[in-house]
């Protein structure tokens, strides 16, 4: 009995000194704030395609899609939670959503440990859009002919689209623009909004192409939409399973884009996020699509992929 | 969150300006009192104008943020340095008034202490962090201070603060040493100059119309106007309109080169070509007002 309590103590004492060795490698919950992820298992080399970890799994390709005459980088991630898809920005830390500074993706990816990283809506290009990021609400202001795209706390994408559209009753019909609620804003079905972005369009949305409100702002406002372009977006494919797309230089039409990327198959929603020199996509820090510029642009922000699991 | 280091430096920064106020104001009515007047003044109109300012210039951006939280935030990132040294100057003005000196008197003693003002406060941006900085320094061998400035991630940023910093401190030494005639507008005039390209070094600027740098406009404008002034403001048989109409030109050609260099429009050419042209504009512009004076002078 004796030695029985002797090695029941012995091994509490052992618990309690290696918690992390008793209990094996761990997932961790990543806190809805502005720190980083867990430091990924692997760097990049050139060629790496994959990189998996128990808590996320990233698969990208690169090809020429002869349809459309174009080069092409498509990024899936599954992941798993939801609090491993995240948002940075150029300055970083709580305030940084304040301030305009710019930094090339890359650095933020660094900075965050992020897997996968994508350049976000350069909110400081354009003072007059909404900014939600973390939970937190920086900027409410909206322009009622942008697409606003909401990612809620299960990690799953929402679009309300320019003018304030019913998405289910009155998709692709012209209606006069109305003003996004801030109850829109912060609450989806019961669920908290934590990501809000203002710059799109939308070009997915329910599996089907997105007709664009004949008024609706393209970025830049200058480009039109049928002009060929570096164009780049985040998808949803399934709870928790995200795809990004791009096209190298010279680019695609915003129309030709949605249909090589209806036709990658899957995607239920798709959010235009800044094209041109801004679209960098980032894979363990480096930098996986090519675009004209030799640099990357600084931009104001970042979407990135996390682990979460501790070794 | 206040910054208090940056605070210290503006106070400490502030109190010697003042010290040598005082002897830049010999032959001034009340001297001791001007000085310590313009303290005040100048502190309190820097700081409320600084923040005015910012709003100001970007209503949307700040109104966006929360008005009364922007107007009332303890951010020292969040001002306008232009629009806070006008309040600055304007506290020397009132400070000037209220002890019976004149406007221009005034302003002649107190240029060399703005320039040097202001070549503190671009130090002090130091205390700001990387929101005053220049764009993401990637080569290691340029990642050391005064070059750059690095952030609590161990990232490197360019100092611009510190190039504008130094060139202010050379113009706050030819304002008390060199400048005689128009003592003030030239004093202005030098620390526009060099801004111009300075702002177009900054990773983050006030913007107007989401793509103009506000500042950058201001200095243009200041150095064009006080161009203007000295050209046609002199006596008849010394009038020059050429210096002013290079001036317009110039501008034209600077507002292609700053959206080239911002990468609004794409041309394929070397950032050094960009700012190299920049910088030959601007020291160009720089000879046509010393000649304007040397005409005025002779």
């Amino acid at each position: 009995m004796k030695l029985m309590k002797l090695r029941m103590a012995l091994a509490l004492l052992l618990v309690l000194i290696f918690p992390f060795s008793a209990l094996g490698d761990t997932l961790v919950d990543l806190p809805i704030d502005f720190t980083g992820g867990m430091v990924p298992l692997e760097k990049y080399e050139p060629g790496k395609m994959t990189y998996d970890d128990p808590s996320i799994h990233v698969e990208r390709t690169y090809g020429d899609n002869t349809k459309y005459d174009c080069t092409f980088y498509r990024v899936d991630i599954k992941i798993a939670d939801a609090s491993q898809l995240r948002t940075e920005s150029a300055a970083g830390g709580a305030n940084g959503f304040k301030t305009r500074q710019k930094v090339p993706v890359a650095v933020m990816s660094r900075r965050t440990n992020a897997v996968v990283c994508m350049n976000g809506d350069y909110y400081g290009d354009h003072a007059g859009s909404l900014v939600l990021r973390q939970g937190v609400m920086f900027r409410e202001v909206t322009e009622t002919l942008r697409d606003l795209l909401l990612i809620d706390e299960d990690g799953d994408l929402h679009v309300i689209l320019a003018g304030n559209r019913d998405t289910e009753e009155t998709l692709g019909k012209k209606q006069p623009a109305t003003p996004v609620t801030h109850e829109q804003l912060t609450e989806i079905n019961g669920k908290k909004i934590l990501q809000g972005f203002e710059f799109g369009p939308c070009i997915i949305l329910n599996g089907k192409i997105v007709e664009a409100h004949p008024k609706s702002v393209v970025h830049p406002p200058k480009s039109q939409s049928w002009n060929r372009a570096q164009r780049i977006c985040l998808c949803q494919i399934g709870p928790l399973e995200y795809r990004i797309v791009a096209c190298a230089d010279f680019g695609l039409s915003v129309q030709d884009f949605a249909k090589m990327v209806l036709e990658m198959g899957g995607v239920q929603t798709a959010y235009m996020f800044d094209g041109g020199l801004s679209a960098q996509i980032i894979f363990l820090n480096a930098k996986v699509n090519q675009t004209q510029d030799k640099s990357p642009r600084p931009v104001s922000d970042c979407i990135y992929f996390a682990s979460a699991y501790q070794k | 969150m206040i910054n208090r280091s940056y605070i210290i430096w503006m106070f400490g920064s502030a109190l010697i300006c003042s010290g040598l106020h005082l002897l830049t104001s010999k032959g001034l009515k009340k001297r001791g009192l001007l000085a310590a007047l313009t303290l005040v003044f100048g502190t309190v109109l820097g700081a409320v104008c600084a923040r005015l300012g910012y709003i100001i210039i970007q209503p949307d951006y700040a109104i966006g943020s929360g008005l009364t939280e922007t107007l009332l935030s303890g951010d020292m990132g969040l001002t306008s340095f232009m629009v806070g040294a006008v309040g600055v100057v304007l506290g020397a003005l009132i400070a000037g008034k209220c002890t019976g000196n004149q406007a221009g008197e005034t302003l002649y003693a107190y240029a060399p202490i703005g320039a040097l003002m202001a070549a503190m406060a671009r130090f002090g941006e130091y205390f700001l962090g990387t929101i005053c900085a220049g764009n993401y320094v990637d080569n290691e061998a340029l990642q050391f201070f005064p070059l750059s400035v690095s952030n609590e991630w161990g990232e490197w940023y360019q100092a611009v603060f510190m190039i504008s910093g130094t060139i202010y401190l050379g113009v706050f030494l030819a304002s008390l040493l060199k400048f005689r005639a128009h003592r003030f507008m030239r004093t202005v005039f030098y620390l526009c100059l060099p801004q111009v390209f300075c702002e177009s070094l900054r990773n983050q600027s006030l913007m107007w119309s989401q793509f103009i740098r506000a500042e950058q406009l201001l200095c243009m404008i200041l150095v064009e106007v006080i161009l203007i002034i000295l050209g046609i403001g002199a006596k008849q048989e010394k009038r020059r309109f050429w210096p002013a109409i290079a001036g317009l030109l110039w501008a034209g050609v600077f507002v292609a080169v700053e959206f080239a260099a911002g990468g609004k429009i794409f041309v394929d050419m070397s950032p050094v070509i960009y700012y190299g042209v920049m910088v030959l504009g601007l020291v160009c512009l720089g000879f046509m007002e010393h000649w304007l004076i040397t005409k005025q002078q002779s």
